[in-house]
């Protein structure tokens, strides 16, 4: 919940505050209406209300799930309400202020007024006339001399008084002697009802002070004047005149009218003010109980309203934490119970694929971690085979490719790795791969294979190529080309040896067996008929010629018949500098060559005599391709690792580019007398000695290197790669 | 279920002490009015003057507008007792009343004491009925104790016209306490 929200409790509390400072009742105790105090009280009730609920949401550090729409709601519904009472109790203050500013116009007032002075004028009037006459009476001499007569001119006197009686119109008129007992009496109702009263106030009054008074009597709603006169005799008043007169009743009533008017009027006007203030109060009052019932209600019913929303949030908290049991238990009938009953089944409903998911997740990662596996076998089983290896996709790109292929084709390049297209790579540094797929990728078989020739560092590599075809099926889904490339030098040049020596061993068979006779013949022919053939000369050069090329040719037999039956060699121990120092005496005779004997600790293990004969037919070799003018042979040895490196080298004519790459095969000569084997020989040696033999430098100077293992296990390990 | 706990345990309280508070105040603030308040006493009776502090002007014009006006007058005798409440005892109540007759112009004074209606033409002679009391007996001496010492209170209404207030009016708009003396018999 938003700090706003939460302070505007606080807020409201203030404004409350402040409005009851501002409503707080002046003057004095007695003149506050009790409304007015029971507000004040409601004021401050509900600010404190405010205040506490204000205070505990401040102090709440995290709101519970639907407080805040609770929150919202009651505002909203305490603002709806507050917004629509205010503007109505401020148009009832606005319509009461214009209706007394209206009531207590002053033409009304005024009017009044002046209905006053004439109901009063009216009863002045006919009390001074009263009074007025009863005075003209009371001095009249012929009533005083009656009066003065009596007892004995009671009928002049009551003829008198009926004759004032009906010349004025009185109702009554009465005389009273001084010790208040009534002497005479008339009245137009006939004296049948006549009844003596005692003196009033201002009876007495006006007989003490001997004036005239008068006063008004009510009898039940009539009202009569009466006026008191004294009778004077001889400045003595001996008698009390009383007469009364009937007000019109129809006048009363208006003249009462007037002045019960004019007493409202005016009490009304008195209270205008607090009339005012006790509708403001009272609508105050009403607004507030009204704002407290309301509030009350709001706040049950947004709790009502909002428990479902609170669980439902509870509920997804849950489920956003991972709690899938989460269940809202009480469920109201309506959209909201609808929404709680959507949110149960959606619970369980995953809760049940989580489950799902989770067996399939253990299938998976068993499934994976398999996979992983058989990629593993497969990824360390490329990776330790011979066979170069690459997978092209559909698209001709590179999914996978070995590290032996790399080797085969010494690619350094990082261009040859996965995701690149192989044609586009393959164009510029590997040309016959390029041709080799374009091939595979445009014909209608399944498969094709081919023996590729691969010249690299001077030597040439028979590269078998084989193609597969591979189509999508169901398990795979992958389609593409499956190329395996094996390096089948080692096995050409062995079937290229054997079938050499196959031949080499027939033909050596075939011509060895008559070239023996035919010498001996040659020999017999010179012998016999040297003496009987002239000239002799010629006959010697021709026999001798057939000797010499029987003799030749005998050799030419017994190097074939050694390439095809080289014996296994028998490897031991051998002190190079013994082998150096056998060349040295053996090639003494040459001053040009020139033998290296420093090393006397260095050991290869091989046979000494195949060793040397290697040595013998590199030297031969270097000696055939220098002379004696300023040319030498330079024959040492090194120890590089684990192996012994002879090394020759001369400074004579150099191999060409052409012959470099047939120097190894066999019966390939560059001489004209030359059987081509001596190398080929060379080689052979070298490599069932575990060693190699390789073209150093073809020219300035030419040099060969003789590699020999050191140890007994080397020689075992590479012959076993080799049988491999 | 904190809203309720709230209100009853915090809200109403603080709510009623705090009305409490304001009522002090204003009780306080009302025992300022001045009035005169003498007593005198005869070998066997105990007067007392009074002149009490209003608003004159007020009632005059009201009574001229033609309400009546009624002073509702309380004497009370109470028996001072330091270590208790005071003993009542006596209790004095009398009303005097003035009817406006705007028509006549003549003003009915109506005293409880005698029930007898008097009339006079002066305003100022009826608000002196209202509001004088002059010699004014108010309890026999053989009633008090002597040596002792007694609390004797005048306490005024003032009710104007005769509307018809609630019950509660005289709650709220009771008699008031206008002067208070000690009497202390030999």
């Amino acid at each position: 919940m938003t700090l706003w929200i939460r302070s505007l409790p606080i807020v409201f509390a203030v404004l409350l505050c402040i409005l009851t400072i501002g409503l707080w009742p002046t003057g004095h105790i007695q003149d506050v209406p009790i409304l007015a105090w029971i507000n004040i009280v409601l004021l401050l009730i509900i600010s404190m209300t405010l205040s506490i609920y204000g205070i505990y949401l401040l102090r709440q550090i995290s709101s519970p799930p639907g407080s805040r729409l609770r929150a919202k709601l009651v505002l909203g519904l305490v603002g709806m309400l507050l917004i629509p009472a205010g503007t109505l109790q401020l148009a009832a203050n606005q319509m009461v202020e214009r209706g007394m500013n209206t009531w207590f116009d002053m033409r009304v007032d005024t009017l009044l007024d002046r209905a006053l002075k004439l109901a009063q004028g009216f009863y002045s009037r006919i009390d001074q006339d009263l009074q007025r006459t009863i005075q003209q009476y009371s001095q009249d001499t012929l009533l005083i001399s009656d009066l003065a007569g009596l007892p004995h001119g009671y009928r002049h006197l009551n003829s008198r008084l009926n004759d004032i009686i009906h010349h004025e119109g009185w109702d009554n008129l009465q005389i009273y002697d001084r010790n208040e007992r009534l002497i005479a009496a008339l009245q137009l109702e006939g004296l049948a009802t006549m009844q003596a009263e005692p003196w009033s106030q201002q009876a007495r009054l006006s007989f003490t002070l001997g004036k005239v008074r008068s006063e008004l009597v009510h009898h039940g709603e009539e009202e009569m004047m009466v006026a008191y006169a004294p009778i004077f005799i001889q400045n003595h008043v001996i008698a009390l005149m009383k007469a009364s007169v009937t007000l019109p009743s129809e006048l009363i009533q208006h003249a009462r009218a007037v002045e019960s008017d004019y007493r409202t009027y005016r009490s009304l006007e008195r209270n205008r003010q607090s009339i005012r203030k006790t509708f403001t109060q009272s609508m105050l009052f009403i607004t507030l109980i009204v704002v407290i019932g309301v509030g009350f209600i709001a706040i049950i019913f947004s709790r009502h309203l909002t428990r479902p929303i609170g669980q439902l949030a509870c509920a997804l908290e849950q489920v956003t934490e991972g709690d899938f049991n989460a269940h809202i238990p009480q469920v109201p009938d309506d959209d909201l119970g609808a929404l709680v009953t959507s949110f149960n089944r959606m619970a369980l409903r995953m809760k049940q694929n989580i489950e799902a998911l989770e067996h399939v997740q253990v299938d998976l990662t068993q499934a994976l971690k398999s996979s992983q596996q058989r990629q593993y076998v497969l990824e360390t089983l490329l990776s330790n085979l011979q066979n170069g290896v690459i997978l092209i996709n559909e698209e001709g790109e590179i999914r996978l490719i070995n590290q032996s292929f790399r080797q085969l084709f010494g690619l350094s390049k990082p261009e040859w790795v996965a995701g690149k297209a192989l044609a586009k790579i393959a164009a510029h540094s590997l040309p016959l791969i390029a041709s080799f797929y374009s091939e595979l990728h445009e014909q209608q078989h399944h498969g094709l294979q081919r023996e590729l020739e691969w010249t690299m560092d001077g030597k040439v590599y028979h590269i078998l190529a084989r193609g597969e075809r591979l189509k999508a099926s169901e398990e795979t889904g992958f389609s593409g080309y499956l190329l395996l490339f094996d390096d089948v030098t080692v096995l050409s040049d062995a079937q290229k040896n054997r079938a050499w020596a196959e031949v080499a061993q027939r033909l050596a068979h075939e011509i060895k067996n008559p070239l023996t006779p035919i010498k001996l013949a040659a020999e017999r022919l010179q012998r016999r008929f040297r003496q009987q053939v002239e000239p002799t000369d010629i006959f010697d050069r021709c026999t001798g010629a057939i000797i010499g090329q029987t003799e030749r040719l005998q050799r030419l037999v017994s190097d074939f018949s050694t390439l095809s039956r080289l014996p296994e060699p028998h490897c031991k121990a051998v002190a190079c500098h013994t082998l150096l120092e056998e060349m040295r005496d053996l090639y003494s005779a040459y001053p040009r060559v020139k033998i290296d004997t420093l090393a006397s600790n260095i050991y290869a293990h091989c046979d000494a005599d195949q060793v040397r004969q290697v040595l013998i037919n590199l030297m031969e070799n270097a000696l055939a391709a220098t002379s004696e003018q300023q040319q030498t042979i330079h024959l040492y040895i090194k120890q590089e690792g684990q192996s012994i490196a002879f090394h020759l080298d001369d400074n004579g004519e150099g191999i060409s580019d052409i012959h470099q790459a047939h120097l190894f095969d066999a019966y390939y000569s560059t001489k004209a007398e030359g059987s081509g084997l001596g190398l080929s020989i060379a080689k052979r040696i070298a490599d069932e000695h575990g060693g190699d033999l390789l073209l150093m430098s073809p020219a300035n100077p030419t040099h060969f290197c003789l590699h020999l293992p050191t140890h007994p296990e080397q020689t075992t390990l590479f012959s076993d790669t080799e049988n491999i | 279920m904190f809203l309720m706990n709230t209100i009853f345990s915090r809200l109403i309280p603080n709510s009623l002490a705090s009305l409490v508070f304001l009522l002090l105040i204003f009780s306080n603030a009302y025992a300022e009015e001045t009035s005169q308040f003498h007593l005198n006493a005869s070998q066997t009776i105990v007067y007392c003057d009074i002149t009490p502090s209003f608003n004159q002007k007020d009632i005059i014009q009201t009574l001229q507008e033609g309400t009546s006006v009624l002073f509702s007058w309380h004497i009370s005798i109470e028996h001072i007792q330091p270590y208790w409440l005071n003993k009542s005892v006596a209790d004095i109540p009398f009303n005097r009343q003035v009817i406006p007759d705007l028509l006549t112009q003549q003003w009915t004074l109506n005293d409880s004491l005698t029930d007898i209606p008097t009339y006079t033409l002066s305003i100022s002679q009826a608000v002196e009925f209202l509001s004088h009391i002059h010699q004014f007996p108010i309890i026999d001496k053989s009633l008090l104790a002597p040596h002792n010492a007694y609390l004797i209170t005048v306490s005024l209404n003032i009710k104007k016209g005769h509307r018809d207030h609630g019950w509660w009016h005289d709650i709220w708009h009771g008699e008031y306490h206008i002067a208070s003396s000690i009497l202390n018999l030999p």
